[in-house]
């Protein structure tokens, strides 16, 4: 089974670096679409459809958390899983995203390992790039 | 004195962390002042307390940091993509030092601001709410400098 990603950081060094490491991670995508910031993820999002989607905080126009605000209020989007990938790791900041609706947080700087193993938590792939059925309802990532 | 310690240990661990983990650099830290560094990256925070940090860095080195990031050949590195690459460094070094200075606290990074410095332009003079750091790495040099009146003062 392949998975349709959105990577959504200002950054598009980020967005290629994010991108390699889930291909390396052994995670089959089928399509991986880039916003630069929440607004562009929006118009992704109403053009594509996707299984995960992996978000910066800190960027201009719409940042992460007020992404995950818009989709949790849209019935269509509340229940694509959500990562967050930030420079921001605050335990007061995690919970912010957590309770915004995020499924995972990865700490930037980043191993390849810690993207793999949030993918795994979040929406049930393992290292094989199989999906993984009994983990496909795993609530919340342990930090 | 020992607060300024502490500060130097933890910002030299963070620049170690994302300069080793993103980067692939090992840098060491130097004795010596920085040669001249051509590219300039600056963001604030606010939180706290407040501040700025900026990453002052060769335009060589900045491009092997490029390349290591993204696996890229020389002739694939970009104005865009040394841009990109240093407001990142910088993005990560600040958001992992604040973590590491209060680790249950939230501050708010502005959008990083990058720059290139002319030779011609004259260095600011040091002042008591600063901190720099300098390292040496893959034959070039790089300074982090840190402004943060709180974690500086006396009392």
């Amino acid at each position: 089974m392949s998975f349709n990603v959105l990577i959504v950081d200002d950054s598009s060094s980020m967005r290629a670096v994010i991108k390699k490491v889930i291909a390396i991670s052994g995670f089959k995508m089928n399509n991986c679409y880039e916003a630069g910031n929440g607004i562009e993820a929006l118009e992704r999002l109403k053009e594509n459809w996707v299984d995960a989607i992996i978000s910066d905080i800190n960027m201009p126009e719409m940042n992460g958390l007020e992404l995950l605000k818009e989709l949790q209020r849209d019935s269509l989007y509340k229940n694509i899983p959500v990562i967050v990938v930030s420079t921001e790791g605050s335990s007061e900041r995690m919970n912010d995203a957590l309770q915004a609706g995020a499924k995972g947080f990865i700490k930037k700087p980043f191993l390849p390992e810690d993207i793999r193993k949030v993918l795994y938590d979040v929406i049930g792939v393992g290292s094989d790039g199989e999906y993984q059925e009994d983990r496909r309802d795993a609530e919340e990532v342990d930090f | 004195m020992a607060n300024i310690k502490k500060t130097e240990e933890m910002l030299k661990r963070s620049i170690f962390e994302v300069f080793e983990k993103m980067f692939f650099i090992f840098a060491e830290p130097s004795r010596d002042e920085a040669r001249f560094c051509q590219m300039r990256a600056s963001i604030s925070f606010d939180g706290p307390f407040k501040g700025e940090m900026q990453l002052r860095i060769t335009h060589d080195l900045l491009r092997i940091m490029a390349k290591n990031m993204l696996n890229f050949e020389d002739h694939e590195v970009t104005d865009s993509v040394e841009e990109d690459c240093i407001k990142e460094a910088i993005n990560m070094v600040c958001g992992n030092f604040l973590r590491k200075v209060e680790p249950d606290h939230i501050f708010d990074l502005s959008i990083p601001t990058y720059n290139m410095i002319s030779d011609e332009s004259p260095d600011e003079e040091r002042d008591q709410s600063e901190m720099r750091l300098t390292f040496d790495a893959e034959d070039n040099t790089f300074e982090v400098r840190l402004w943060a009146p709180v974690l500086f003062s006396e009392n």
